[in-house]
């Protein structure tokens, strides 16, 4: 299989010779597949940022009230190469159509060049000995990156990714915007529509044969806010990409949701809280 | 003569009567752009310019040449390319013979010879000298001999022309005119004097006046540059701001407000343009009457400085009428044209503050009508692309996007409120 890399690499060398800077092997072309699906109905270009600790991206959406950051590690590549730090612009509709061409099972590899003009995508079926390869034109994104600072948070409620998704789904045929208020008996998300109100509280529990069911809840104050639901909708399409989610809340700061993934790397949408406008 | 048929089409050409034998056409360098360009020379007439008139491409016209046998009043030659080189002694005769029974040609152009003074022709031969740092002090005084063998190194038919004896009279009679000169020994030295060939252009151009402008010229650089824009809001009375429109009945409907400076600068030039709400005219007329002579006079200016420009821009070369467009700002001219530089600016300001005073609201209304349609079709294909930009975003955008657009974002902060920019060292 190595094989086959390098012959595909010096095959795509009749060009003016530029060196490839980023080379980056992930095992399961899944996991790229389910995170930009996730983020793409949030942003539709952004920049991936790659370095040597591993490809990170942030994006607000049109709106600017949600924002998405994602990271994954070198570690969660094998092996991964990024001799510089380079800014792959890429459109993400773009990228899950080439995405969609890769089977779940498929090992990608992602190629650029220094300055580069398209990002190369490598799929390797394990089984049969069918290599794809595609190149992704690039673009100029010019975007602000804010800093976001670590932050103790004043409730952190880890549940069921499943779970979450449930809840708001299943809310936001009520309404809107949903209220999440975590006590030390409890979460309670709630809502109110035209046709009536509804609410789903949850309480700390421990599933010992299955911890993925475990609802915990980490709470230093009450916290109460709202918030759009289909923001919130929107950010459960990660729910595929890990068993638990973990939302963060304190008064006053946006909502952190965070979907961890292996190695350390994560996928973190934040959302304001509606302020001013209780429903 | 029949076989310089196969090189071109026969042109036609308008030439002076009674062609003397020695007539040719020949190539020398335009005075102005110093490219080859044909004249017409007669030793006995002296030098031809010859200009093409054509019908505009959009009208499709052709000519039928037949023979005729009446050499009254306009003669129709018919000349190949070739023969245009040639010195040809018998043009008329070659003529009867190449076309026998008729010749349709294609382009409907035809070539006007009309005489031109073979001092601009002389003018290029100063060039060199005048175009030195500080040009008066560079000046040298140079035979006639050095300034024409100048001229024959540019132009190969020049020393035809200048070897003809009464033809190198009348040059070097026109040399005097704008030279200062000196004597050495038998030969007389010359030099050019922007002082002397600014008088004599002015001389040209008073003949020209004389005559009066052709219409176009008139309407655009005379009528228009001194139209006075016309708004409701009065305007302040400025030494003879009304004397104008008393003598044009132009306030019909709206008048056309027109660039004052562009309009004497090129023809081309589009002018911005705008309309505006008449008033009557009776008022105009009643006052100022009394300053008519002063009015007839600022026309009289005008239109000899319009001359003036025309000839210097298209007979004298580029490095010459630098100096003397200096010249003629200065006020060294014999013409003072500060009268009319006065009025213009006059009006250059009225027209200021009409535009100023007008709303945005009739933008559309004066592109429509003064527009030409290569800036429309430049607009209608930038609005294309920016369509096609949008239409293109949008088809990259996905469901869920959309969707989001329509969520009320109403009492939800920007993110950027929480969190600062940064430092891009945190993302990594």
């Amino acid at each position: 299989m190595s094989m086959k890399i390098i012959e595909c690499f010096f095959y795509r060398r009749e060009k003016p010779y530029r060196a490839v800077v980023l080379e980056a092997r992930l095992e399961q072309a899944n996991l790229l597949k389910k995170v930009v699906d996730a983020i793409k109905d949030l942003v539709q270009d952004c920049n991936f940022d790659c370095n040597d600790s591993g490809v990170a991206l942030q994006a607000m959406d049109n709106s600017h009230v949600a924002l998405v950051s994602m990271m994954l590690k070198a570690e969660s590549f094998s092996p991964f190469r990024c001799d510089r730090n380079i800014a792959l612009g890429i459109n993400l509709t773009s990228l899950m159509k080439v995405l969609r061409c890769a089977q779940n099972e498929d090992i990608l590899t992602l190629k650029a060049e220094d300055a580069p003009d398209v990002v190369n995508l490598v799929f390797e079926s394990s089984e049969s000995d069918r290599l794809s390869e595609y190149d992704i034109k690039l673009m100029d994104i010019d975007q602000e990156h804010l800093g976001i600072p670590e932050t103790e948070y004043a409730a952190t409620i880890t549940m069921p990714s499943a779970e979450f998704q449930k809840i708001c789904r299943d809310l936001i045929a009520l309404s809107e915007s949903v209220a999440i208020e975590a006590t030390k008996d409890g979460v309670k998300f709630s809502c109110s529509g035209d046709i009536g109100n509804g609410a789903v509280t949850l309480r700390s529990h421990t599933n010992v044969e299955k911890p993925d069911q475990n609802v915990e809840i980490a709470l230093s104050e009450p916290v109460a806010l709202t918030f759009s639901l289909k923001y919130l909708v929107n950010f459960c399409k990660a729910s595929g990409l890990s068993g638990t989610v973990k939302l963060c809340l304190s008064n006053e700061v946006p909502l952190l949701v965070e979907y961890g993934l292996a190695s350390n790397s994560y996928l973190r949408f934040y959302l304001a809280p509606k302020i001013g406008d209780e429903e | 003569m029949k076989d310089e048929q196969a090189d071109g089409p026969p042109k036609v050409l308008i030439l002076p009567e009674d062609a003397s034998p020695e007539a040719r056409i020949c190539t020398l360098a335009h005075p102005r752009t110093l490219n080859p360009c044909r004249y017409y020379f007669d030793p006995d007439k002296g030098l031809y310019e010859l200009t093409r008139v054509a019908a505009p491409k959009s009208t499709c016209r052709s000519w039928l040449i037949g023979r005729r046998k009446s050499p009254v009043g306009q003669k129709d030659i018919a000349l190949t390319g070739k023969a245009l080189e040639k010195p040809k002694p018998e043009l008329a005769e070659a003529n009867d013979r190449s076309i026998s029974d008729g010749y349709t040609v294609k382009n409907a152009e035809m070539l006007i010879a009309t005489p031109i003074d073979p001092l601009f022709l002389l003018l290029s031969s100063f060039i060199h000298e005048s175009s030195g740092k500080s040009p008066t002090s560079k000046r040298l005084f140079l035979s006639a001999d050095d300034l024409l063998e100048k001229l024959s190194d540019k132009s190969k038919h020049f020393n035809y022309i200048s070897s003809h004896e009464q033809m190198r009279l009348a040059m070097e009679q026109r040399l005097r005119a704008v030279c200062d000169t000196v004597d050495a020994g038998d030969e007389k030295m010359y030099r050019l004097s922007d002082e002397k060939l600014l008088h004599d252009l002015v001389r040209k151009a008073k003949t020209v006046i004389a005559k009066g402008l052709p219409a176009s010229m008139e309407e655009q650089f005379v009528h228009k540059a001194l139209e006075t824009p016309v708004m409701v809001v009065k305007h302040e009375e400025s030494s003879f701001s009304d004397v104008t429109m008393s003598q044009r009945d132009m306030q019909t409907s709206e008048s056309i407000v027109s660039d004052a400076i562009n309009s004497q600068a090129s023809a081309a030039s589009a002018e911005p343009t705008a309309t505006a709400p008449s008033i009557s005219t009776e008022t105009m007329f009643s006052e100022n009457v009394a300053s008519t002579t002063n009015a007839s006079e600022l026309y009289r200016l005008l239109r000899l400085r319009t001359a003036l420009s025309y000839i210097i821009s298209s007979y004298v070369p580029l490095a010459i009428e630098r100096p003397l467009n200096r010249l003629i700002l200065s006020g060294k001219s014999n013409v003072d044209f500060k009268i009319v530089d006065e009025r213009l600016a006059d009006i250059a300001k009225m027209r200021a503050e009409a535009i100023a005073s007008r709303s945005l609201g009739d933008f559309s209304r004066k592109r429509s009508m003064y527009e030409d349609d290569d800036a429309a079709e430049a607009r209608a294909e930038k609005k294309r692309k920016k369509e096609e930009e949008e239409k293109r975003k949008k088809a990259s955008e996905s469901r869920g996007i959309k969707d989001l657009k329509k969520v009320d974002t109403k009492g939800m902060k920007k993110m950027s409120d929480f969190f600062g920019k940064a430092a891009v060292a945190k993302k990594k």
